[in-house]
């Protein structure tokens, strides 16, 4: 997908140091880089923190873009890295086990948590491939523009990934 | 549970917004920040992989051929700093590396789920033959230079990966279910080097010495910051105490997430073509990679014999070897 002619304009601002231009740019991320982190981290405060973190140090790379190049992998690339530093930072012990943060009434809590348990359980790399895949419903396309590997190979990581959970929560019948 | 169940599952379990107001703060942060965009290299891309079942003997003679062949390479690099472009004979060898793990995706097939499944041992019989023929490509073809380290890995991955599917045909044969779980993710695991290794090898190009550096210093601070590599390194005891080896989740995740940095580092490193000035410098940091990969794959046997001396030896040789990693990225950052 190329740049259209807005994208562009407010990439090139944003390259110039105009703050509300790159935020505009990112505002048809930020839903999905949120889900992401949020899907990494399981704490919402931490997955804001990450969020913008990850858009700071994202603008700083911005000259790195590359005209016809799309920026959601890109940005959710960079957000990935940003939680795999926070995950990684020596205070970040707990696992966190909470509840979903929203009405409980017709889904399955405690599965929803033994799942939240399981993924905490993965590591990093494992928990990124399962989240784009089956929380940000993503094609394995995109997920190999996200991680910078061919679509086989992201297809290949997810299914080890589905593997790996699968003792953990029971979860059967995903093709190996 | 089929894909459809998971998306449902994945969904039930962390669907959430983010807080009222949450994209206004991060952009009103923004605009009130002066940040002074500038260029950096951009270099991000991100690998896992690891194994578990593989003989000791295949793991030490993979061992002593990659020292020998990263030797040679060494050597062959800094006569010649130029490295080989993409010549004829190079872009075969990229050909066939890509054929044969066509090939091997071609043999793949929905088996050996569980131990109920009579058809994995010619399922994985087949895979293993496939992979077998790519052994024999590689034996008969001549390896470009700057591809002899990566050449010997993937051999060695080769061969655990016909190792893993042999041992999850056993298993469902003796009825095994923890046994054909950990074989079947091993294969899994070396299934996706394999894949990333071929991308790397495929897609090899030239790079800037700031933008090679820039990665090594990146990949430093990544292995420099992972724990569980350190973990592997100082664990003097059984981390999973009364329980099987073969079935300890921590010490098998643990391994797993060494195995991704060093791969990450090491199919990096073969994309990036070094600059001449430090291609003395990338062959022994590839050399040292190729070692410490090689002596954790023999860790993963280790834990599945349950072969705590033969697992305590290796991890003093891993740890050596890091440090050699350590060293060699530092040469080539300060250089």
């Amino acid at each position: 997908m190329l740049f259209n002619r807005d994208e562009s304009e407010l990439i090139r601002a944003a390259r110039g140091g105009d703050g509300s231009a790159y935020a505009e740019l990112l505002r048809p991320l930020y839903q999905g880089a949120f889900r992401l982190a949020y899907g990494l981290l399981h704490d919402s405060t931490e997955a804001e923190d990450a969020v913008q973190e990850a858009a700071f140090k994202a603008w700083r790379k911005l000259g790195n873009v590359r005209e016809g190049s799309r920026l959601q992998p890109w940005f959710l690339g960079i957000v990935a890295n940003q939680c795999r530093s926070v995950s990684r930072s020596p205070w970040w012990s707990v696992v966190k086990v909470d509840p979903p943060e929203r009405e409980a009434e017709s889904i399955d809590v405690i599965g929803a948590v033994d799942l939240r348990r399981a993924l905490m359980r993965l590591g990093h790399d494992e928990r990124l491939v399962l989240v784009l895949r089956y929380y940000l419903d993503m094609p394995f396309d995109e997920i190999a523009s996200t991680l910078g590997v061919s679509p086989k190979a992201a297809r290949t990581r997810v299914e080890r990934a589905v593997h790996r959970l699968r003792p953990i929560v029971q979860i059967q019948g995903a093709a190996v | 549970m089929d894909e459809r169940l998971l998306f449902e599952r994945f969904h039930e379990a962390l669907d959430v917004d983010p807080r009222p107001a949450a994209y206004e703060r991060m952009r009103s942060a923004l605009i009130k920040s002066t940040s002074t965009p500038r260029r950096s290299a951009a270099f991000h891309m991100r690998w896992t992989k690891m194994g578990f079942r593989l003989a000791a003997a295949v793991a030490l003679v993979a061992l002593a051929a990659i020292i020998g062949a990263v030797i040679i390479s060494t050597h062959r690099v800094a006569q010649n700093n130029v490295p080989a472009g993409p010549d004829a004979h190079t872009v075969a060898y990229q050909r066939l590396m890509s054929q044969d793990d066509a090939r091997m995706a071609l043999s793949t097939s929905n088996h050996c789920n569980d131990i109920s499944d009579t058809g994995c041992p010619a399922a994985a019989g087949k895979v293993t033959a496939t992979l077998q023929l790519w052994l024999d490509d590689l034996a008969a073809f001549p390896t470009p230079s700057q591809f002899a380290v990566a050449d010997a890995e993937m051999r060695l991955h080769l061969n655990a990966t016909i190792a893993d599917l042999n041992a999850a045909a056993t298993a469902v044969t003796n009825q095994n279910a923890a046994e054909l779980s950990a074989a079947i993710a091993a294969a899994l695991d070396e299934s996706g080097w394999i894949d990333d290794m071929v991308t790397a090898i495929t897609t090899r190009h030239a790079v800037s010495k700031a933008v090679y550096v820039q990665f090594v210093r990146s990949e430093k601070a990544s292995l420099d910051g992972c724990s569980d590599c350190q973990n592997v390194v100082s664990v003097t005891q059984d981390p999973c105490p009364g329980s099987s080896l073969l079935t300890c989740r921590s010490l098998t995740s643990t391994l797993s997430e060494f195995e991704s940095e060093l791969e990450g580092f090491e199919t990096g490193l073969v994309i990036s073509v070094a600059p001449g000035s430090i291609a003395g410098l990338d062959g022994t940091l590839r050399m040292d990679l190729a070692a410490a990969d090689a002596t954790l794959l023999d860790m993963i046997a280790a834990t599945i014999s349950g072969d705590w001396s033969r697992f305590n030896a290796d991890r003093n040789a891993v740890g050596t070897e890091l440090a050699g990693v350590d060293r060699d990225s530092s040469s080539i950052i300060g250089a």
